[in-house]
């Protein structure tokens, strides 16, 4: 895909995502139901949920990319897994907040170190390591390398966070729209919940985009110096 | 700009007829737009939220409001400062190649 492509791409995609989002906000405060037993503090659903979703999706495309990535050595693969890992870190932490304002109504504290946030939690600080990782080496290819093993690991916990409410004993609520018997949430909640899920899966893939598109830029520009200080008279040529 | 044909920057020349518009704007742009429209729509639901109803139910539950602030609007700053992050890296990159061809 053309650098171009990818621009208006980015473009187009979060034009879309704005507008939506703009429309399910108003979906959140002003049409959507109040919830009966916890009142308004419910709508923060509208953000948690899809918040984490998308974090799952954007860890799964670093898996993927970054297996890709190990067995071809494609450094445009290695952007998009960088990219998709600054988004899902960015979702997880919209998670990780989102979920102590709302837990410290429903349940009565902000924290409890209970299966599913101590996994999400561990998810957080495992893609915090990809980073740490990636620029703990001075040979490059070596950190692209180990983040990428982190970038496929790390995706392992996001089935044990999806199971984890079924494995163990557990003070998050079971699913209310992944199940096998449908969703169990009310028509309206139900169509404002998969309004916020499109409207944030559109802005992810377009500041995925933007991102993408900046990391080839400024790999575009780090070859581009390094072609011209091997051309300079007398300079040293720096080793990658 | 007129690269080098073999350069890496071939790839990414246009002709002036053709170049796209910065990316930093458009990104910033956007998002700040969205941002302020987002936060008077945050202030005014207290009132439209008061509207749907009423009495000492209806209070307590708009003690809550600002749980529900405190998350869209965390969630929204996070979402702008890596919208800024990525424009401020664009920008840098393209001024880059402007100042040095």
């Amino acid at each position: 895909m053309s650098l171009r492509t990818v621009r208006w791409a980015g473009v187009a995609l979060g034009a879309l995502g704005v507008g939506l989002t703009l429309l399910f906000h108003w979906q959140v405060f002003f049409w959507v139901p109040t919830e009966a037993s916890m009142g308004i503090v419910q709508r923060i659903f509208y953000i948690h949920l899809p918040g984490a979703w998308i974090a799952f999706l954007a860890f799964g495309i670093v898996a993927i990319c970054s297996a890709v990535y190990l067995w071809l050595g494609d450094d445009k693969v290695d952007h998009a897994a960088r990219a998709a890992a600054e988004g899902g870190l960015i979702f997880t932490t919209i998670v990780l907040t989102s979920g102590p304002l709302w837990g410290k109504i429903a349940w009565g504290t902000w924290w409890t170190w209970e299966p599913r946030l101590t996994l999400t939690l561990l998810l957080w600080f495992i893609y915090v390591g990809y980073f740490m990782v990636r620029n703990s080496t001075d040979n490059a290819e070596r950190g692209k390398r180990f983040a990428a093993v982190v970038g496929i690991v790390g995706a392992l916990n996001i089935p044990l966070i999806h199971m984890s409410v079924q494995w163990f004993r557990s003070l998050h609520p079971q699913p209310v729209v992944a199940r096998p018997d449908g969703p169990n949430l009310h028509p309206d909640m139900l169509t404002t919940l998969l309004t916020a899920l499109l409207a944030w899966t559109l802005v992810f893939f377009s500041l995925f985009l933007f991102r993408y598109a900046a990391a080839r830029l400024e790999s575009a520009e780090e070859l581009r110096a390094l072609t011209r200080a091997s051309k300079a008279p007398g300079d040293e040529v720096p080793v990658p | 700009m007129n690269p080098n044909p073999s350069s890496p920057m071939r790839l990414f020349a246009l002709s002036p007829k053709r170049r796209l518009p910065p990316l930093g704007p458009w990104v910033q742009g956007g998002l700040a737009g969205a941002l302020i429209v987002l936060v008077a729509v945050l202030l005014l639901t207290p009132e439209a939220l008061a509207a749907q109803g009423a009495g000492a139910a209806q209070a307590r539950q708009m003690r809550h409001f600002w749980h529900v602030f405190a998350a869209y609007a965390i969630a929204w700053l996070l979402l702008f400062g890596w919208a800024v992050s990525i424009a401020r890296r664009i920008r840098r990159v393209e001024e880059k190649l402007d100042r040095d061809p």
